[in-house]
């Protein structure tokens, strides 16, 4: 993380860079450097340990657990009967709800809360299979989305909102696939999934003004733009470089990339700015825009290949120096 | 869980010990105010190394081209040449203040240049083994030489390539096992073993870090070699770089961890034998007896506590990304049953819980004193 430029900098977090930055200005003595180095990289405090290792054990503890609980009743699915296997993953929904009540704001909640709907949707899955109405799967994810909802803002915690958001998509994507079923349907299953995600980030960033707010992680609206962004990247550059290959897709994509990296480079420029967005928002630019020039310029042979690595590296400078200015928040 | 330890309160602590004047408020603030604008967040610089790479090659291309058109047959002599000639000038782009379009070229041209010599060297000898064992050299001395971070991570995870491929020709057994344990043992002897090495952090941060990525690498191919072969291997080749059996990686990992507890408890002036650390060391020769065949979970551990100890919240979260993609695998392993896996998981699902609530009384008793 690199110090902001309205608070101050000495509360950022001691990295050995910014230690040795500092060092470097008061011209330190070597025997004084390694001494501040140390203080600045040793190990936590014995109360920070016990407690680090009492929530890192706990949630290693429960994903171990809960895969081999997992792998235990797929070893012995076969075996039981409608009722035991309704009785089991209602019983693990429920303990695990119930047990997310005794301390609603801690990590051990949010966590039980998360696995409390993953077996929801496992236990509406095998409802599906054992009573087989013929409904599109489509309704599994919908309900599933549904249910987990009131948990889901409950629990305020960024991996579940993405499960939900996952659950969401996939239930668009399924009915519009399946029982629409429209000419376009690939068109707008992509356009229908990408605003939810600009939806879900645009939700995210407004209940930040909150206060306190909501959600504090900000790697969640990242992980949802860079995995917004990647897909349509790559079906623009097939749009723009391969147009033997070009489609309704690619060329849908190609708009949404456009729409997009006006969206949030506008408003992680100047509302709040946001160097990974950005910073996500001008490699999907380059990306596109050199598969564009390249196609052309190959046709110059060896001076167009001259020409695309200065345009390469042109890019990357003027977007580094860009991202370079002074922020008024910290990447 | 992570409170992370500010300049202020070195700097206080500094100066309370009389390292640094009183006084050093001022410059260190403007020294923090310049870095902001020299440092680049990792994303910025994955975009730069995976730009740099791209002009490389086209680059690369260009010359080769050139070198074709003026040598004719002697290809492979003139790119050693130009690649040669090419390293010193990236190296020299780079030394002192550099705009960014001078850093681009110092990367570009460094990376070019390497690629010409490996690709002169290996296509004169006609063989994998010596364009390997130039990858290896080269990378190595311009990650000495070339102080920027995203080559040194990348030449990093380069060597571990080329040595993987040296493996593979020369049929030596277990190697890719071999390079997931040396690779995870990296970043421990780097940032845990060796504090002295922190001086040198600009060259041994971005090789620690590759050595994660290439380490979690190794194990995620291993785990889905597993799973997709079992023990019954697709062809002797592959068969041959696999580590068959993982009980060394786990008990290779499982020391580590045991070693760094001691040394933590040392850190604190804490005996081996107080109850708090034979508790995790417990934790960890339990869990690792129990998870033994797949090394992955110690793996994991190791790192969670590694990034703990040294403040590296990205490594903590790598690391459970790592665990929980390494579950699933197991899942479909075909090395044992459903019900046997399931038994062992639980188990060590249970070891942890039971430890987890341990040091949690711990952790209330020790606030409360």
């Amino acid at each position: 993380m690199n110090p902001t430029a309205t608070s101050d900098p000495l509360e950022a977090p001691a990295t050995a860079t910014r230690l040795t930055a500092v060092l470097d200005a008061l011209a330190a003595p070597l025997g004084a450097r390694a001494a501040v180095l140390a203080i600045g990289t040793r190990t936590p405090s014995v109360r920070e340990w016990r407690r680090f290792l009492a929530s890192a054990l706990l949630l290693v503890g429960a994903g171990l657990l809960l895969s081999g609980v997992v792998s235990f009743f797929a070893f012995n699915w076969a075996a039981l009967g409608k009722l035991g296997k309704f009785a089991l993953l209602a019983a693990g929904v429920s303990a695990c709800a119930l047990a997310a009540m005794r301390a609603p704001e801690s990590l051990a909640s949010r966590v039980l809360l998360f696995a409390a709907s993953v077996l929801l949707g496992a236990l509406l899955a095998v409802y599906g299979q054992t009573y087989q109405t013929g409904a599109d799967p489509w309704g599994l994810f919908g309900i599933w989305a549904l249910l987990i909802l009131p948990w889901t803002l409950a629990a305020c915690f960024t991996p579940l909102w993405l499960l939900w958001i996952a659950l969401v998509d996939l239930a668009f994507g399924l009915y519009v696939a399946q029982v629409l079923a429209t000419p376009r349907w690939d068109v707008t299953t992509l356009v229908g999934i990408v605003a939810v995600h600009v939806l879900a980030v645009m939700a995210w960033e407004a209940q930040r003004l909150r206060t306190p707010p909501w959600l504090t992680d900000t790697w969640g609206p990242r992980v949802l733009v860079a995995v917004t962004l990647l897909p349509l990247v790559m079906a623009s550059v097939v749009a723009v470089g391969l147009q033997e290959l070009r489609g309704d897709v690619t060329g849908a994509s190609l708009g949404l990339l456009t729409f997009l990296v006006v969206l949030f480079g506008t408003f992680y420029q100047f509302v709040r700015r946001d160097t990974f967005m950005l910073t996500a928002v001008a490699g999907a630019v380059v990306a596109v825009l050199t598969v564009a020039l390249a196609r052309p310029l190959l046709e110059l042979g060896l001076f167009g290949l001259l020409l695309i690595t200065a345009l390469l590296v042109g890019e990357v400078a003027v977007i580094v120096k860009w991202l370079r200015q002074p922020r008024e928040v910290s990447a | 869980m992570m409170t992370p330890v500010t300049v202020r309160a070195v700097l206080d602590e500094a100066v309370a010990s009389g390292l640094v004047s009183a006084d050093s408020d001022v410059p260190a603030r403007a020294a923090l105010a310049q870095l902001a604008q020299d440092d680049l967040p990792w994303y910025l610089r994955v975009l730069t190394g995976g730009a740099a790479w791209v002009a490389a090659l086209f680059l690369l291309s260009l010359l080769m081209g050139i070198v074709a058109a003026i040598t004719g047959g002697a290809v492979e002599a003139a790119a050693v040449l130009l690649g040669l000639v090419l390293m010193p000038v990236g190296l020299a782009l780079s030394r002192g203040r550099a705009g960014e379009f001078r850093r681009q070229m110092a990367l570009v041209s460094v990376i070019a240049g390497q690629m010409c010599v490996v690709g002169g060297i290996g296509g004169n000898a006609s063989s994998m083994v010596v364009a390997a064992v130039a990858t290896i050299v080269t990378s190595a001395v311009l990650a000495w030489l070339f102080d920027e971070a995203a080559y040194r991570f990348m030449a990093t995870l380069a060597i571990v390539g080329a040595s993987i491929a040296i493996g593979i020709e020369q049929h030596v057994p277990g190697t890719l096992g071999m390079l997931a344990g040396i690779t995870g043992l990296v970043p421990v002897l780097v940032w845990r073993a060796a504090p002295t090495l922190i001086a040198r952090h600009r060259l041994v941060d971005p090789v620690a870090w590759a050595c994660v990525v290439a380490s979690v690498g190794l194990l995620s191919l291993q785990a889905v070699t597993d799973v997709v072969f079992g023990d019954h291997g697709a062809s002797t080749g592959l068969r041959g770089v696999v580590l068959h059996t993982p009980l060394p990686l786990t008990l290779l990992f499982a020391a580590a961890l045991v070693w760094m507890a001691t040394q933590v408890a040392r850190d604190h002036g804490t005996a081996p034998s107080s109850p708090v650390v034979l508790a995790a060391i417990g934790v960890v020769v339990v869990v690792a007896a129990l998870t033994c065949g797949l090394p992955s979970v110690t793996a994991a551990l190791l790192f969670i506590a590694l990034g703990f100890d040294r403040r590296r919240v990205g490594l903590v979260g790598i690391a459970a990304a790592f665990l929980v993609s390494a579950l699933g695998l197991y899942y479909y392993s075909l090395s044992l049953t459903l019900f046997h896996k399931s038994l062992l998981l639980m188990a060590s699902g249970a070891v942890c819980l039971a430890a987890a609530m341990f040091f949690r009384q711990q952790a209330r008793e020790g606030a409360g004193a």
